[in-house]
Parts: C-alpha cells; sequence; structure tokens
C-alpha cells in the first residue's frame, strides 16, 4: 500500500510539473530512439491492415468488377462534362484567390503515428528539422486540404496538432458567403466555427478556407464544410459545426507547407 | 539485472506498438490499450509487488509517444493493477479451472476501470469541462467495442504471453545458475 501511494504522488507530482515543459528534452531523445521503429512498426502495420482489407474483399471482387465496368461508362460520359467544368472552375479559383498548391513549398512525409487516447488530436510524421521543418509550419493533405500546424519538431519526426484539438485555433471563412469566424478543436470529437457575428451569412453545405488573417497559415486552404449551424447561448455570436473533407486517421501521406 | 532490462525493452517496444502499429489495424475510437491489456495479465499472475517496474515504465513510454500529460497513464495503470491485483486474489487463486474465463473477466473489469479512472482525472485533474458539452461519453458504443477489441487482442495474445513468460523466466533461472556456479 505504501508503494502504491508513494507511486501515486509521483504520477500526481509528474502531471503538475507538465505545464514547465520539464519533460521537454527527455521526450526528444526517447523519440529519436523511437523513430526508426515507429516507422517500422506503422509500415508494417499498414501492410497488414491492407492485406486485412484485400483478404475481406476477395469475396466481393467479382460484384465490384461489374459494377466498376458499369461505373466506367457512366464515368466516362462524366469526363467530357467535367473538363468544361475544371475550366470554369480554374477560372473560380482565380476569383476566389484559393491557395494554388503548386505555389507552396512542399515537404512530402509519411505519418508514422497517431494519437492513440481516441481524442484524435496529433500525427507523427517523418520529417523533422533536418528537412526545414518548424514549429507553427501548417500541414496539408492532397488537393490543398487543411489538417492542422505542425507543434513539436525534432530531428528526424514532428508532431502535428490536428484541427480537431482542443488547442488548435484557426482563422476561417465561408467561402460563399465570406463570414469568418475562428476554428476550434472540440477535444477530437469535432471541430466548430465560432465567434460569428450575428450579422454574418452561412449557410448548411457551405465550404469552409482558411481566411489568412494573423499571417500563419496561407489563405483558401479547404477545411471542410458546414454540417449544423447555432447560436451560442448568450445570443452573441453563431457557432457552426465543421465536417472535415477528410478523414484524419486514414491519412498516410501529409504535405507541411514550407514557405 | 539483465531480466529487468529485457521487460524494460519489451515494454518500450509495447508503447511504440500502441502508438504506431494498433492505429491501422483497429477503428479509432475503439482502439484496445495494449498496455493496459498485458500490465492486467501479468498483475493477475505474478501479483502486483512485481508489476511496480513494467507499469512506470510503461505509463511513462505512452504518454511520452503518445504526447499525453506526463504520469497520467502511470496514475492510471497503478490504479486499475491494484484493484486487479485484488481481484485476481479474490477470484484467480480459488478458481484455477477457469482461469482463462476469469482472465477474461478481470481484463473486461480493467478495460472499464482504466477508462473510467481516465476520463474521471481528465475531468478533476485536467479540468476539461467542455468534452461533449460537459458530458462524458463514457458509456458508449465505442466503449463497448474498445472492450470487445481489448477481448479479442487479449486472447490472440494469451498463450504467445504465457511462452514469452516461460522464456524470461528461463532465462533469469540460467543467469541465476551461472552467477551461483561463479
Amino acid at each position: 500500500m505504501v508503494k502504491f501511494l508513494v507511486v501515486i504522488f509521483i504520477s500526481l507530482v509528474l502531471i503538475f510539473l507538465n505545464p514547465k515543459k520539464i519533460f521537454n528534452p527527455i521526450q526528444k531523445i526517447l523519440l529519436e530512439v523511437a523513430h526508426p521503429f515507429q516507422k517500422m512498426f506503422f509500415f508494417t502495420s499498414k501492410t497488414l491492415a491492407e492485406g486485412f482489407e484485400f483478404l475481406g474483399s476477395i469475396g466481393s471482387l467479382k460484384k465490384e468488377n461489374e459494377k466498376l465496368l458499369k461505373e466506367n461508362n457512366v464515368l466516362i460520359s462524366q469526363v467530357a462534362l467535367l473538363n468544361d467544368e475544371k475550366k470554369e472552375n480554374s477560372m473560380l479559383r482565380e476569383q476566389l484567390s484559393l491557395a494554388p498548391k503548386k505555389k507552396f513549398d512542399l515537404v512530402s512525409s509519411f505519418v508514422i503515428g497517431q494519437d492513440s487516447q481516441y481524442l484524435n488530436s496529433w500525427l507523427l510524421i517523418d520529417k523533422g528539422s533536418e528537412d526545414g521543418i518548424k514549429p507553427g509550419m501548417p500541414a496539408i493533405a492532397y488537393e490543398g486540404i487543411l489538417i492542422g500546424k505542425i507543434e513539436e519538431v525534432s530531428a528526424n519526426s514532428s508532431k502535428i496538432i490536428l484541427l480537431a484539438d482542443s488547442k488548435s485555433a484557426v482563422n476561417v471563412s465561408d467561402s460563399e458567403t465570406g463570414a469568418r469566424g475562428i476554428l476550434k478543436g472540440e477535444y477530437g470529437l469535432g471541430i466548430i466555427m465560432d465567434m460569428i457575428m450575428q450579422t454574418e451569412t452561412l449557410n448548411i453545405g457551405d465550404m469552409i478556407i482558411t481566411s489568412g488573417l494573423g499571417g500563419d497559415l496561407p489563405r483558401g486552404l479547404l477545411v471542410g464544410k458546414i454540417q449544423e449551424i447555432k447560436t451560442t447561448k448568450d445570443k452573441l455570436f453563431q457557432q457552426a459545426i465543421v465536417v472535415p473533407r477528410i478523414k484524419y486517421s486514414e491519412l498516410g501521406i501529409v504535405f507541411v507547407i514550407k514557405n | 539485472m539483465v531480466q529487468k532490462a529485457i521487460i524494460s525493452i519489451i515494454i518500450f517496444f509495447l508503447a511504440i506498438a500502441q502508438v504506431s502499429f494498433l492505429p491501422n489495424l483497429f477503428p479509432e475510437k475503439e482502439m484496445p490499450n495494449l498496455m493496459l491489456i498485458l500490465l492486467i495479465f501479468w498483475t493477475a499472475r505474478k501479483g502486483i509487488e512485481k508489476m511496480w517496474v513494467p507499469a512506470i515504465l510503461g505509463g511513462l513510454f505512452l504518454d511520452i509517444l503518445s504526447f499525453f500529460i506526463i504520469g497520467t497513464n502511470l496514475f492510471v495503470f497503478v490504479c486499475v493493477m491494484l484493484i486487479i491485483n485484488y481481484l485476481a486474489r479474490s477470484f484467480l487463486v480459488t478458481h484455477q479451472t477457469w482461469r482463462f474465463f476469469i482472465l477474461i473477466i478481470i481484463v473486461v473489469i480493467g478495460t472499464f476501470l482504466g477508462e473510467f479512472i481516465l476520463l474521471f482525472s481528465a475531468k478533476t485533474v485536467f479540468v476539461l469541462e467542455t468534452i461533449n458539452n460537459g458530458t462524458f461519453p463514457f458509456f458508449d458504443t465505442a466503449l463497448a467495442g474498445r472492450t470487445a477489441y481489448s477481448v479479442l487482442l487479449f486472447i490472440i495474445l494469451y498463450w504467445p504471453l504465457k511462452k514469452l513468460e516461460t522464456v524470461i523466466n528461463l532465462y533469469g533461472l540460467r543467469i541465476n545458475l551461472k552467477s551461483n556456479a561463479k
């Protein structure tokens, strides 16, 4: 019982010492040691998961094939239509000044670890300070979708704090109406666009993009779309629940914007 | 000493597996806690006295590698281990025939306890008032899934773990014999 109380006391002391960040050097060393193993473990499990998925899908492959052939025919007809819409899209992009990803100096990296406490709050990538990555740099998925910002960097790995994390706060705007607000994480349970003035207009289904205010993120990175609109308890602001465009847990490769 | 070093290395790799191996194999909100399962298993079999060092190391490694508040998992593990130790001494010793099934029940209880202590300490120690609008999603489908996956993982690992335990014990015995011979 004495040992139990001693260990409990130690754990509580450690918990209260956390804000002082005295464990950062130990954490960096341990992360450096763990880095190659984490990489190996992550890719092994990814391969295993893909193998299981493939085995599970063998039975349905024939049906899937027939379905795909039908879909292919439909898609061919749609390609022609989309080519036309592509032109229109690039015109609209120019008008909206959406961030063209070719302009960015991107560092591609593999995900080698993620939040195992089911709070969906961070990802660990295999690029660090040796590749020029610094805290605060935005991280995006394919198609220029913002997923979060770099929080901690070690020599060969970095921690990305995801938009769903409670510490995350990003200036965003509604791409259709221009309504501005702050996007906050809800402890891994979702993301919410907050502090939107009552005079602003929001519509369900509108796309939310980074507004570029504050200067820490480029303008026009896609975040997600509005699922629900509500008013704060004090009736001062509007809030919108935003659904991310991608599932963070399924990301294998992410890009860090360097410039 | 060598035995303790081996156990420390195993625990380090378990923490890495929790962060970098399991997320690809289990749904994100239903991911079992591999370290907790193994600590429950060994506490039930060996008693809490032999498990202090693995619990401390496991808790610290897991907190550091998963960027969690350092000390949290240590707190959770030690609390769970104390209760599991009491349960195991009360039921496991008297019901040897049903050992495997009692261990499964103990894993289920341990998973629930771990979850409860984590959320309780999150609310009181870290003051996370705003999780899910002030209410904790404790008894939800994710917890049921997590418990089911914990049991599944335990069943998969039960025999390999017993084997590993024998190997470590034999290795320790060999080292003791060597030092006695000298």
